[in-house]
């Protein structure tokens, strides 16, 4: 009877704190694919960051604290709160490649950091030269990454005229990628899925303009 | 049944007890040592996800299941993380001060006397791109260094002369290396250029003064040049200009690129159509050809490898002793620099280099013929440890050799001079930089010489401070010994030389940021000793030398850049202030050199339109008039040229040729269209005649320049 109790007691808490890992993921990476204030993606950056500092062995919360800071940007207007919100974002990153320099989503991660430094022109070159990098290692790792083609074509789409982007050349990347969000399985539901609605109203947009 | 019973017990009682958990609230507030609110720092009890950040007061509140004794952990970026033990009497009203780390990106650094084009530096007062983009540069890094302050307008030499400095004062340094031969060989009262293409370098930083222990053998500056790092694509770039053409191409691979650049100049196209001063029986015409590489192993290890060639000749008529003479110059150079870097563990690297300079420079002025011969070659080692936190050692040691042999020939008469130097420059050096609080940074350094040619030896101390007086602002200081054998010129005379030595002290204050709006002005003293002096025989090779000579250069430089007030405008201005005398070469009394003006105002601006996609520059640069001595006047130096005033313009425009990018570039110098006398140059008679005046202007008045880049992925 006292084996069975321990047993129990044992299975119970093992599960509740798995269980714990699994549902506090998985409800707050929903909050983070929908939230739009800035405030609201610090805290859950520092909850990854707090989830990632207990499940050492997890790459996923330290990816999704990157994400946040890296998201929190989509919000802001101008160029320094942009940058330390990417040197927060990279300092986790400078960790991941480290550990886990075969998952392609960590590069995808990478470019769209470098993506996002261009906060003006003349950054241009550097960092659209590095993201390209990363994507690349990216689609060598995996080729059937949807994100990859979504963040090479938003590459593609913001570069000018003149320096050889422009909307009319996203088109297929754009296109290329929705291909392989709609036919992506996804079987951990944890894993990373986010950029199939942004990447349908980027095609849209491009197709409207053409 | 009964089992079950009791499982179901056990489970409620578990609920019971979770439910039962009394709500602590734990909360406070957290402050930077400084007193600085912090927001957004993160506050997490230990080994559980439970936690929050800090609000914009920097205060905090959350509630925990947790209770008795709890370790917080407060974790900032930039900041050293603290574990805070709290019991539950501990657990509201937490004061929490976080000390800001040595090694955050916002911490102290070094920068009296130095001026950093670079885009990983703090202290940056430049970015690589303004090197292009500053009007009147044509390219050169020399021209764009030229509107920063500390540094004089001559529009007749083209070379930096720094802070009341000779030319020589100044020395080139590539990847830590010496490039012995920076620029193409002077033509005398015509300006020259920087031999390396701003184009293959990444970082810039240029010393006014107070430099590292790390650099000798320069009394006045240090130029460090950092090539550029491995390349990411793929790229040939063609340029046509109406001066030359130019060609590159780079191939790049998993961890290392290679890149090879040709370039051809050729002004006799320019002179057919534009109205210059001089009578050119050879226009100039050169050829330059580099090549790097780049690569990165596995253990870490870096190979750099940039390579220089290049061979110019010119030729033109004028007058010299009232006869009609050809100066005809020829000159060849390579340059060789090989670096090697490897790190040892993740606290020390070291780094090895070997550089190379040859150079071939052939001269025939009417009747004198003169052949220079040199032969450069530094190896050096240094070594960097991180002893600490916040403590990092550099130490090194260098053999720097010099062969040089100089031959003269007075076709007249059959008359020849010949001699040589062989001279190796030992140095050792140590320094470490030691940030004892991230506001506060000290680097004592130290640095031994011997010559092996001068049988002399030198040990220089030098010193730098810097304080960081607030978020965006902060006090530096530095004082330094230098040492620097004399210039070849006199060298190739004998080897009773000592070293010429000059120190230096400046206080410098900054504030603002490169991004928005900096300001930054810097007082300096400088003291010369032992300077080269002689007096004149009957022939330029009979002169009689002293090593007695000294002066004084004191001055305040001013330098304000501003991004941010006017939309889409980048602007700076540059000041300088500079009292200089020397008591040098055949100076009879005490007096102000003639490569020197008093007060020197420069601004530069860009202006980008977005809508053209254009960006239009402009520079203006005034400086007060250079002394001169008029031969038949009692006051030696009293003579003063007009005030130079130089407004150059540029304009590019970004467009693609067949999806190419491509940039159009123009530039024009001295849109006033002003006559430009710098000053007059005084010709030594070595016989009873008087010494001569040679007025120094531009040979060409207004410089127009055209160029198509094109870049091919």
């Amino acid at each position: 009877m006292k084996t069975l109790l321990v047993v129990l007691a044992v299975l119970f808490a093992s599960h509740c704190i798995a269980g714990n890992y699994y549902e506090t993921m998985k409800s707050n990476i929903e909050k983070l694919e929908k939230s739009t204030s800035i405030d609201e993606l610090n805290q859950l950056a520092a909850l990854f960051l707090r989830i990632a500092n207990t499940e050492k062995e997890e790459w996923l919360p330290n990816y999704y604290a990157c994400y946040a800071y890296t998201r929190s940007t989509h919000f802001m207007s101008d160029g320094d709160s942009i940058d330390s919100a990417l040197d927060q974002a990279q300092t986790i990153l400078d960790k991941l490649l480290n550990t886990q320099e075969k998952e392609s989503e960590v590069h995808v991660l990478q470019a769209m950091v470098y993506s996002l430094r261009i906060t003006n022109p003349t950054r241009g070159y550097k960092y659209s030269s590095l993201s390209n990098k990363s994507l690349d290692r990216a689609e060598q790792l995996n080729g059937n990454n949807p994100r990859i083609y979504y963040c090479r074509a938003n590459n593609v789409y913001h570069t000018p005229k003149v320096f050889g982007g422009g909307s009319d050349k996203a088109i297929g990347l754009y296109e290329k990628a929705k291909a392989l969000f709609e036919n992506s399985s996804v079987d951990n539901d944890l894993f990373p899925s986010w950029g199939n609605y942004h990447n349908g109203l980027m095609l849209d947009k491009c197709l409207a303009q053409k | 049944m009964r089992q079950f019973k009791i499982v179901l017990i056990v489970i409620l009682g578990l609920f019971i007890s979770l439910l039962s958990h009394a709500q602590n609230i734990i909360s406070g507030k957290v402050t930077s040592t400084d007193g600085e609110t912090l927001i957004g720092v993160n506050i997490s009890i230990k080994d559980s996800y439970e936690g929050t950040i800090t609000d914009l007061d920097g205060a905090f509140e959350f509630e925990t299941d947790q209770k008795g004794d709890l370790e917080l952990i407060v974790s900032y970026i930039g900041f050293s993380s603290r574990v805070i033990t709290l019991n539950p009497s501990e657990y509201t009203d937490i004061n929490i001060h976080l000390k800001e780390s040595v090694t955050s990106l916002n911490s102290v650094t070094i920068t009296a006397g130095s001026f950093a084009a670079d885009d990983k530096q703090r202290a940056s007062v430049l970015e690589p791109l303004d090197i292009y983009t500053t009007a009147g540069s044509l390219g050169d890094i020399n021209g764009a260094l030229k509107t920063l302050p500390g540094t004089q307008p001559a529009s007749d030499d083209g070379r930096l002369l720094v802070r009341g400095g000779e030319a020589s004062e100044t020395k080139v340094f590539v990847d830590g290396l010496l490039a012995a031969k920076p620029y193409y060989s002077k033509v005398p009262d015509l300006p020259t250029r920087g031999r390396f293409a701003p184009s293959l370098f990444s970082g810039t930083v240029f010393s006014t003064g107070g430099y590292s222990a790390e650099y000798g053998q320069a009394l006045s500056s240090v130029l460090v040049l950092e090539s550029s790092d491995i390349a990411l694509e793929e790229l040939t770039s063609i340029s046509v200009m109406s001066v030359g053409a130019d060609l590159s191409k780079t191939w790049c691979a998993n961890k290392r690129s290679t890149s090879i650049g040709l370039a051809y100049t050729n002004l006799a196209p320019y002179y057919m159509i534009a109205k210059n001063r001089l009578d050119w029986t050879k226009p100039t015409e050169s050829s330059n050809l580099n090549f790097m590489h780049r690569q990165k192993f596995d253990n870490g290890s870096m190979l750099k490898i940039f390579s220089n060639a290049d061979y110019s000749l010119n030729a033109f008529n004028t007058v010299l002793e009232d006869e009609g003479a050809n100066i005809d110059t020829e000159g060849g150079n390579v340059y060789l620099n090989i670096n090697y870097s490897v790190p040892f563990g993740d606290k020390s690297y070291m780094k090895s280099g070997l550089a190379t300079t040859f150079d071939n420079y052939r001269q025939i002025a009417g009747t004198h013929r003169t052949e220079n011969e040199e032969l450069n070659l530094e190896a050096r080692i240094t070594f960097v440890h991180n002893l600490s936190e916040g403590v990092e050692l550099k130490a090194g040691l260098a053999d720097a050799f010099m062969g040089y042999s100089h031959s003269y020939k007075y076709l007249k008469s059959e008359q020849q001079w010949d001699g040589g130097i062989n001279d190796h420059i030992l140095a050792i050096f140590i320094e470490p930089e030691i940030k004892l609080s991230a506001r506060f940074a000290i680097r004592p350094g130290l640095r031994y010489e011997y010559s092996t040619y001068l049988q002399e030896s030198n040990i220089a101390p030098r010193m730098s401070f810097a304080y960081r007086t607030s978020k965006n602002s902060q006090l530096s200081a530095a004082y330094g010994e230098y040492y620097q054998n004399p210039v070849n010129e006199y060298l190739k005379f004998g080897t009773e030389f000592q070293f010429e030595k000059a120190t230096h002290y400046i206080v410098s204050y900054q504030i603002g940021s490169v991004k928005e709006r900096l300001l930054r002005s810097e007082l300096y003293y400088k003291d010369y000793t032992n300077l080269v002096s002689y007096q004149r025989g009957s022939h330029p090779y009979e002169n009689t030398f002293f090593n007695d000579g000294h002066g004084y250069a004191k001055g305040i430089d001013v330098f304000f850049r501003d991004r941010k007030t006017l939309k889409n405008t980048d602007y700076w201005l540059s000041y300088s202030y500079l009292d200089t005398k020397r008591l040098y070469k055949d100076y009879p009394s005490t007096a102000t050199p003639s490569f020197i003006s008093k007060h020197t105002f420069s601004t530069v601006g860009k202006y980008f339109i977005g809508s053209i996609n254009t960006q239009v520059g402009a520079t203006w640069t005034v400086a007060s008039g250079r002394p001169y001595h008029r031969p038949d006047d009692d006051n030696f130096m009293s003579g003063k040229a007009p005030v130079y005033n130089d407004l150059s313009i540029n304009l590019s425009y970004l467009t693609h040729i067949a999806d190419h990018f491509t940039i159009i570039h123009f530039s024009m110098s001295n849109v006033l269209g002003r006559d430009h006398l710098v000053g007059y140059r005084t010709i030594p008679s070595y016989s009873d005649r008087q010494d001569a005046l040679m007025p120094l202007m531009p040979d060409v008045k207004q410089f127009l320049f055209l160029g198509l880049f094109i870049s091919i992925k």
